[in-house]
């Protein structure tokens, strides 16, 4: 039987820092196989941040994973 | 005596609903690859696998599922206590919180756990958690409780390094306690690992409650 491919996971807790220059607060947790476990966890500032780590994410989960 | 790992996933699920519900939604969301008829499947074979004392607790009909009447969860005595702490404060309490408190509400919620029903169910006990960990901050310190005021709200920064309300609680109760050189430390912590994770300040309301107890450096 072939194996299942593995499930990757991100998600992200977003909250705002009112009186804060910048507010956003975005915490991203991911991983490439939900059976490992969140492997990554970081928390950033800036929209732009979030948006190249979802990227990066998705490439990785594209890419053939490395032997 | 460890369940297999479908009804384990069941009892968790039936436990966070705290209600009945429908048999094919329980199907559903526990199996949601599955086809409706091996979702129902594995439901039957998840039912079937409980020991004798973990199958008294479920109840079942035809149509729902749910945990029976007499079963206690933790999480909902835990939810509980929370919206107590969050109350109005001429509410009444149920005894003095304190150690045993701190300790229920820093409990994650299945934290190894990664269904996408568990996710949202965690998410939405960690915001409640934490807001109750700094009202009960502030009730205790308000009693003069400063040792376990300070253990509360260390419990809420732990969860949330990077957040700014649980520092304010903490550096609340320093103040409180009478350690305004505590509160200062505490404060320039948070400064440096905000600057240094993030590359921000503190916000002005929480400069303004260290800026009277002596110098406040700004970058």
């Amino acid at each position: 039987m072939a194996d299942a491919p593995a499930i990757a996971l991100l998600t992200i807790r977003a909250w705002c820092e009112e009186g804060s220059e910048s507010p956003l607060r975005a915490e991203i947790r991911l991983t490439g196989d939900v059976a490992s476990g969140f492997q990554t966890r970081l928390t950033v500032a800036h929209a732009e941040s979030v948006v190249n780590a979802v990227r990066v994410f998705l490439e990785d989960v594209l890419s053939p994973s490395d032997e | 005596m460890i369940l297999p790992e479908g009804s384990q996933r069941l009892l968790a699920f039936l436990a966070l609903k705290g209600r009945l519900i429908r048999r094919q939604a329980v199907a559903g969301t526990l199996w949601p690859v599955a086809t409706e008829d091996h979702a129902s499947s594995s439901l039957r074979s998840a039912l079937a696998r409980l020991h004798e004392g973990a199958r008294a607790a479920v109840e079942s009909t035809a149509r729902d599922l749910g945990l029976s009447g007499d079963v206690t969860v933790d999480l909902w005595d835990s939810r509980e206590l929370a919206h107590r702490l969050l109350a109005p404060q001429g509410s009444p309490s149920a005894g003095d919180p304190g150690p045993e408190a701190i300790r229920a509400l820093s409990r994650e919620l299945l934290p190894d756990w990664y269904d996408e029903w568990v996710l949202v169910e965690a998410e939405d006990w960690r915001q409640l958690r934490l807001h109750a960990l700094e009202a009960l901050a502030d009730r205790l310190a308000a009693r003069g409780k400063y040792g376990d005021a300070a253990a509360a709200a260390l419990a809420a920064v732990r969860a949330e390094p990077l957040r700014e309300s649980p520092r304010a609680a903490l550096i609340r109760v320093h103040i409180a306690e009478g350690n305004p050189s505590e509160a200062l430390r505490e404060f320039a912590r948070y400064g440096e690992l905000l600057e240094l994770e993030l590359g921000v300040e503190p916000t002005e309301r929480l400069r303004a409650l260290v800026a009277d107890l002596g110098a406040v450096t700004l970058r």
